[in-house]
């Protein structure tokens, strides 16, 4: 299988989560939402030149500069980090989310902003 | 449980309850984070600690790769706290906090849980209120050794969602995916074996020295080079090649060529 473009997998792993999300599957959900929201910003720093060297901080920290620099509509640099710390609990410790449906419905929206963004910058 | 097959003996094997002992391990330890960690880095760590111990905190450790000098171009700062996580999201840099109280740990490290066991192993203990030292003891006197079984069920799962990650075709998401779950895999297989997995960049050779070839090539590729996604694939066979095995046989896993 060829890799896609990351804007075409930021909205493919958006829609898987919003999926996992409407059945009650929380971690899941919390796993494809930090896909989504980490592919829409790797594909908008690429396009400004800005490398991630495929580290998570440094896509959080790109999340801010794109903040900063008008292209996305919220600084999602903290979420981004929240997410990843979540994720990790649950991967590496077996730990339940400390989030619920609501938090990840609220962060869904939040990350779509960026993944339409993402997807208008590739067009 | 106990170890089941080591003999050998390591730096654990102290009499921790002695108070010569322990001030000489925390200096030591002490001296070790400061050296292993850049001037960003200590001072990273310096605020989490004064957050964490604002908040109550009984004990903080330097765990993970930094705290082995064997820190690689994906590595987290790791940090232990035996109280409440403090804010972290507005620090610029790679954190892992791991926050727990001192029952949980407790429970946990009883439980057979390996990362409470890694740092008090080979972690910096940076402040310690009475949790890690008497953990540390326990460990020592009771022959305690971590469950193997916890790491080959969460092994399992971790194969089956990168092989889901894999299919999606996002290739950064799928290395990182299938590295959590070929370490996993490693540790099981180090841990049903009688040796303590070291950090991550440590793991394919002590894999090799077991003489699972297979499964340590697929590790240093995730770690030091870029595999494709077929690459993945043959990793997530290997694992679960390998945890499908007794132990003993499991050190000789190859796939069929």
């Amino acid at each position: 299988m060829a890799p896609k473009a990351k804007h075409t997998l930021a909205r493919e792993h958006l829609t898987t989560a919003q999926h996992e999300l409407a059945e009650g599957a929380l971690l899941p959900a919390i796993m494809f939402l930090h896909l989504a929201a980490e592919a829409a910003v790797v594909s908008l720093a690429e396009g400004e030149g800005i490398d991630t060297k495929k580290r998570h901080d440094r896509k959080a920290d790109a999340a801010q500069e794109l903040f900063r620099r008008g292209l996305v509509p919220e600084d999602l640099s903290e979420a981004l980090r929240s997410l990843n710390q979540v994720r990790k609990d649950a991967t590496y410790e077996g730990e339940d989310p400390n989030l619920d449906a609501e938090d990840l419905e609220a962060l869904s929206e939040q990350i779509e902003a960026i993944v339409v963004a993402a997807e208008e910058r590739a067009e | 449980m106990t170890s089941p097959t080591r003999t050998k003996a390591s730096l654990i094997d102290q009499n921790w309850r002695s108070d010569a002992v322990w001030a000489a391990r925390l200096a030591s330890d002490r001296a070790r984070a400061a050296h292993n960690q850049t001037a960003a880095q200590r001072s990273v760590t310096a605020t989490v600690l004064e957050r964490a111990l604002s908040q109550g905190a009984e004990a903080v450790a330097l765990t993970g790769s930094t705290a082995r000098n064997r820190r690689t171009a994906i590595s987290d700062l790791d940090i232990h706290i035996v109280g409440s996580r403090p804010r972290f999201e507005d620090l610029n840099e790679g954190l892992d906090l791991y926050a727990t109280s001192a029952d949980v740990l407790w429970e946990r490290l009883r439980a057979g849980d390996d990362f409470i066991q890694w740092t008090l192993r080979f972690g910096c203990i940076l402040v310690d209120h009475d949790v890690f030292r008497p953990a540390l003891a326990e460990i020592v006197e009771t022959g305690l050794w971590p469950d193997p079984q916890r790491k080959r069920d969460r092994a399992k799962e971790l194969l089956a969602f990168a092989e889901r990650i894999i299919a999606t075709g996002d290739l950064d998401a799928a290395q990182d995916q299938t590295r959590a779950a070929l370490t996993t895999a490693a540790r099981w297989l180090l841990l049903a074996n009688g040796e303590f997995p070291l950090s991550r960049d440590e793991l394919s050779d002590q894999v090799l020295d077991l003489g699972c070839f297979d499964l340590a090539a697929a590790l240093s590729r995730l770690i030091h080079a870029d595999p494709t996604l077929q690459e993945l694939a043959t990793g997530i066979e290997i694992g679960r090649l390998v945890i499908s095995l007794p132990p003993r046989r499991a050190r000789r896993a190859a796939l069929a060529r």
